[in-house]
């Protein structure tokens, strides 16, 4: 069997450069050629020649703090049993991190051990049809659970600290083009915290870097996608939080 | 800039490159465990050459930045997304990195044709930065080696890889750009790699 058409086709698809047409091509030859050793034998030889092209660049020094950030987002992956039954974990939180790149509002990219920890205890508390709005969980960490008729949603958070974690589940898809958008109202201004996008079973774990401070009214309004700096709809939920 | 003329010293060059695999796969052994040291290990090792690499293709700091934290997060979280028999934990790490360059590149094409005017005065900031730390986390040897391959290679069949692999263009974008035949961008990219990979890896074409 001649592979030199193969080889063509993955030299470019390593190389990042295979044209969409060829890219089907190259699936459609590959699927006649059942278990190809030859056709392993390449994609690895041609996958370990591309990648090594990096390092004719020079290094970049990258931000000092991207390691601690990733090593906090795995942390807090242990609260993420109401987002993990129907997407993989993190679905919520790529959605987010796109949003991120889009309109650099907010950052998401984990939190700290103590926060998680609130978090774990307050997974505990999340269930439906409870009536409890707020738990303290910790003498310095607060649990705040939203109300209204879009799903079940928490937040908690450190009071005088920045960093916010949301976790929700049952939340209704926002529709084709629109998400959910969370106001922290100040002395009747709403001010946001972020769009949110649950994943497609309604779950969502997300972390906003804002600080709730003299926010006294929490809430989640319907929005367009492009996550407008006021709001355009009705609250579905809400939280007041008991600033005093 | 992207080349330097050095001589390959291949055969010393392929006994570092394996102890260095050996390691890398060390590193994501420990990983695997939520070895925390592993990471780090992993991450000063590559992050600075896979920042290179996303900002090169993307040629906005902010969005390599991202897709570095994306890529290594990935790591992080699913280490063993990496598969051993298809090569090093090196080139693994920049496959993922390019593949996110390259499709935040397709998916914001014009954005960054807009962005090509500021290439050159990034580039500067960015040579500056790399001058203080290529010595410090370099991994001069491979770095010596890819670029002695490369310098090896023909004008023609360099400057498609180029094309290619650091602009993240496609071969039909490249035919466009260089009023080529698309079948001789695809020749040249074949003949490149082919001696890139003789080069490297000791395959003789």
């Amino acid at each position: 069997m001649n592979h030199d058409r193969i080889e063509e086709w993955l030299t470019a698809r390593a190389l990042g450069g295979l044209d969409e047409a060829d890219g089907a091509a190259l699936e459609a030859e590959m699927a006649t050629h059942g278990d190809c050793a030859e056709c392993r034998r390449l994609e690895r030889e041609l996958t370990e020649t591309a990648g090594r092209l990096a390092f004719a660049l020079d290094p970049t020094p990258v931000d000092p703090g991207t390691a601690d950030r990733i090593l906090a987002a795995r942390a807090v992956a242990p609260i993420a049993p109401v987002a993990v039954e129907s997407a993989p974990r993190g679905t919520a939180r790529d959605e987010v991190a796109e949003r991120r790149r889009s309109r650099g509002t907010y950052t998401f990219v984990g939190v700290a051990a103590g926060i998680a920890l609130v978090a774990v205890v307050a997974v505990t508390a999340l269930r439906p049809g409870g009536s409890t709005t707020s738990v303290t969980a910790q003498p310095a960490q607060t649990i705040v659970r939203f109300q209204g008729v879009a799903g079940h949603l928490a937040m908690a958070y450190t009071p005088g600290e920045s960093g916010v974690i949301f976790w929700g589940s049952d939340l209704p898809d926002p529709g084709a083009d629109q998400v959910y958008e969370i106001w922290m109202i100040q002395r009747g201004t709403p001010v946001s915290g972020g769009c949110l996008t649950p994943t497609p079973g309604g779950n969502l774990a997300a972390f906003v870097d804002a600080e709730v401070g003299t926010t006294d009214l929490m809430a989640v309004t319907v929005e367009p996608s492009d996550c407008p700096s006021a709001p355009t709809g009705e609250p579905v939920l809400t939280a007041p939080l008991d600033v005093a | 800039m992207l080349l330097a003329t050095i001589e390959p010293t291949r055969s010393a060059s392929l006994g570092s490159v394996d102890l260095s695999d050996a390691r890398d796969r060390d590193l994501l052994a420990r990983l695997r465990g939520g070895d925390e040291d592993a990471f780090r290990g992993l991450f000063d090792r590559y992050a600075p050459t896979a920042k290179a690499l996303a900002l090169r293709v993307v040629r906005q700091a902010h969005l390599a930045e991202e897709i570095v934290q994306e890529a290594f997060m990935a790591v992080w979280k699913n280490p063993d997304g990496y598969d051993g028999d298809r090569g090093s934990v090196r080139s693994w790490l920049m496959g993922t990195v390019h593949n996110r360059a390259v499709d935040l590149v397709r998916r914001e094409e014009a954005h960054r044709r807009r962005a090509e005017d500021a290439i050159p005065e990034a580039y500067e900031e960015q040579a500056d930065h790399a001058d203080e730390v290529v010595e410090a986390i370099g991994l001069p040897e491979e770095r010596r080696i890819v670029r002695a391959a490369l310098a090896e290679l023909p004008e023609e069949q360099r400057r498609v890889l180029e094309m290619m692999y650091f602009d993240g263009r496609s071969q039909t974008q490249i035919a466009e750009a260089t009023g080529l035949p698309l079948g001789t961008v695809k020749s040249r990219a074949l003949l490149g790699m082919r001696r890139m990979r003789g080069a490297l890896e000791g395959i003789e074409r």
